[in-house]
């Protein structure tokens, strides 16, 4: 896992340093919120490359914090896109009645955070999380998801249609695969390499 | 005999004269934080150390040889004029209102450049055009700016310069509170090893002719939302990628060697539902195969447009790129 966090870290600080260079007035910058689970930084990686590929956007990752720390800082307007779960989304709109269904679930917390906070859930990326640093499923596991601001997808019209492309696309198990493949290349090298296997760039 | 120490004395003011001004200015002219509101030339050395405009009743003329180096300044400091970051840029940047010609020669280029002892990408902001027509850089080196030729609704033309180690070398789009619309002509220039080459939008309009664009990492030239856009005759290569399109309904891009950009000759982003007009470029070999394989297209996308690359040129344009040399350069 350390191997991860120093790939991550490397990938960042080129992120970090390139981003001025190239974002211009015509370019833009859309950041993406992560927590410090490894579920998040993989996924980080990859929506980082993966817009950057198809849209020319680039992507600034920040670390506020826990996913709670996450929403805020989309809330406030300085991120633009975090990764929420069902299970925490629940709980961040306190839903009287537990629902068990994702299914149901999923359409209660999109339908509930657009009405209260104006954030869009886009498609469940298909693995549960958050994940333990043992790359297993916390206890209080659900479908991951990436939820993003109105307003960024009004600045950003494509963004929507392109990450729900990676909708149902990333299990558990393509997961615990891109962990190790980080150990011998880095994370955006297999980022990439993910992506280009999927044929999505 | 008695006139001779008179002439000696005379012929020795003179000569102080004329030696000790030169002397006096052996230092560059030195700007801080200012306007620029008559016409005005430079020659020799100058140090920009916060934002300088050329106001729009001014005309800003700039002598061969001379080199404009800029202080890496603090980020949106107190020697910025404008804290607008959607017409601005965090560092240094000499903006233009009124008119700036900077006409260097073949063996005097006009050079602008970072003043840091260790100079990177985004040192300075750019040559910052706002509504501004009539805008002239012949045989100028840029490096280490943010964005070096910057345009919001500007008119120029810009030829035979030189760009390297820049975040982005050209920048261009339309702003609507500005009439000015964004037309550039961009003619035998050497676009090597920057962040991106040429990145145009919002209805901009170029030319795009006889260019080198090559290393530069992520792309050679980026249309968004882009105007009518001529690309003829260039050089591309192993670039991050060749020609982006996003939103562009007419490019016209024919006549271009383009071969060996890593992540492909051309990509059509997310959202560039439109064909692209791409027939007689030389894509680095005669199989129609390996030509798809460096393009990303409705054949990889089905919401995408399609690039419309036949006929094809099966060997090397000649006359693309820079048609003759531009000394100190090779």
């Amino acid at each position: 896992m350390k191997r991860v966090i120093q790939g991550l870290f490397i990938s960042f600080l080129f992120i970090g340093i390139l981003a001025p260079q190239v974002s211009g007035c015509v370019g833009r910058i859309l950041t993406l919120a992560i927590s410090n689970s490894p579920d998040q930084q993989i996924m980080g990686a990859i929506l980082s490359v993966y817009i950057n590929e198809r849209t020319g956007t680039t992507v600034k990752l920040t670390h506020p914090g826990d996913i709670q720390a996450c929403h805020q800082a989309v809330l406030s307007g300085q991120a633009n896109m975090y990764i929420n779960y069902l299970k925490p989304a629940e709980r961040i709109l306190g839903l009287k009645k537990t629902e068990n269904n994702p299914q149901r679930l999923y359409v209660l917390v999109s339908q509930g955070f657009l009405d209260r906070f104006k954030l869009v859930w886009l498609k469940p990326l298909g693995y549960k999380g958050p994940l333990t640093s043992s790359l297993t499923p916390g206890k209080d596991a659900s479908l991951a998801a990436p939820v993003v601001s109105v307003e960024t997808l009004r600045k950003f019209p494509v963004l929507d249609r392109l990450i729900n492309k990676l909708g149902g696309r990333i299990d558990s198990n393509t997961l615990e695969g891109l962990e190790g493949s980080t150990k011998g290349q880095g994370t955006k090298k297999a980022a990439r390499d993910f992506l280009k296997a999927l044929r999505l760039i | 005999m008695n006139r001779f120490p008179y002439l000696t004395v005379v012929s020795y003011i003179l000569l102080l004269l004329v030696v000790i001004p030169p002397l006096c200015q052996a230092g560059p002219r030195v700007y801080e934080r200012a306007l620029i509101k008559q016409d005005t030339v430079w020659q020799g050395d100058i140090l920009i150390k916060g934002d300088v405009e050329v106001t729009k009743e001014a005309i800003l003329t700039i002598m061969p040889g001379t080199v404009i180096r800029f202080a890496k300044i603090d980020q949106w400091g107190p020697e910025k004029l404008y804290a607008d970051r959607s017409e601005h840029f965090p560092r240094a940047e000499l903006i233009v209102k009124g008119r700036i010609i900077a006409q260097g020669t073949r063996q005097h280029m006009i050079i602008f450049t970072s003043a840091d002892t260790a100079p990177g990408p985004a040192d300075w902001g750019a040559i910052n055009m706002l509504d501004s027509r009539g805008n002239l850089m012949e045989f100028c080196e840029f490096s280490f700016a943010h964005t070096a030729v910057h345009c919001h609704s500007a008119q120029v033309l810009v030829a035979s310069c030189y760009f390297h180690d820049n975040g982005v070398a050209i920048g261009m789009k339309n702003v609507n509170k500005y009439k000015t619309r964004c037309v550039a002509s961009i003619l035998y220039n050497r676009i090597v090893n920057n962040g991106g080459g040429i990145l145009f939008g919002n209805g901009a309009s170029p030319n795009i002719v006889n260019n080198l664009l090559e290393g530069n990492k992520i792309f050679a030239i980026f249309a968004k939302k882009a105007g009518p856009a001529l690309i003829r005759y260039n050089n591309i290569t192993k670039n991050g990628k060749g020609l982006a399109l996003y939103a562009t309904p007419m490019v016209i891009f024919s006549y271009n060697n383009v071969e060996a950009n890593r992540d492909y000759n051309v990509s059509l982003f997310e959202g560039q539902n439109y064909d692209v007009y791409a027939p007689d470029n030389w894509w680095g070999t005669r199989d129609e195969k390996e030509i798809r394989k460096l393009t990303w297209d409705k054949d990889e996308e089905k919401d995408l447009g399609r690039l419309l690359f036949h006929p094809y040129a099966t060997a090397p344009i000649e006359g693309a790129g820079i048609p003759f040399k531009i000394d100190g350069l090779d």
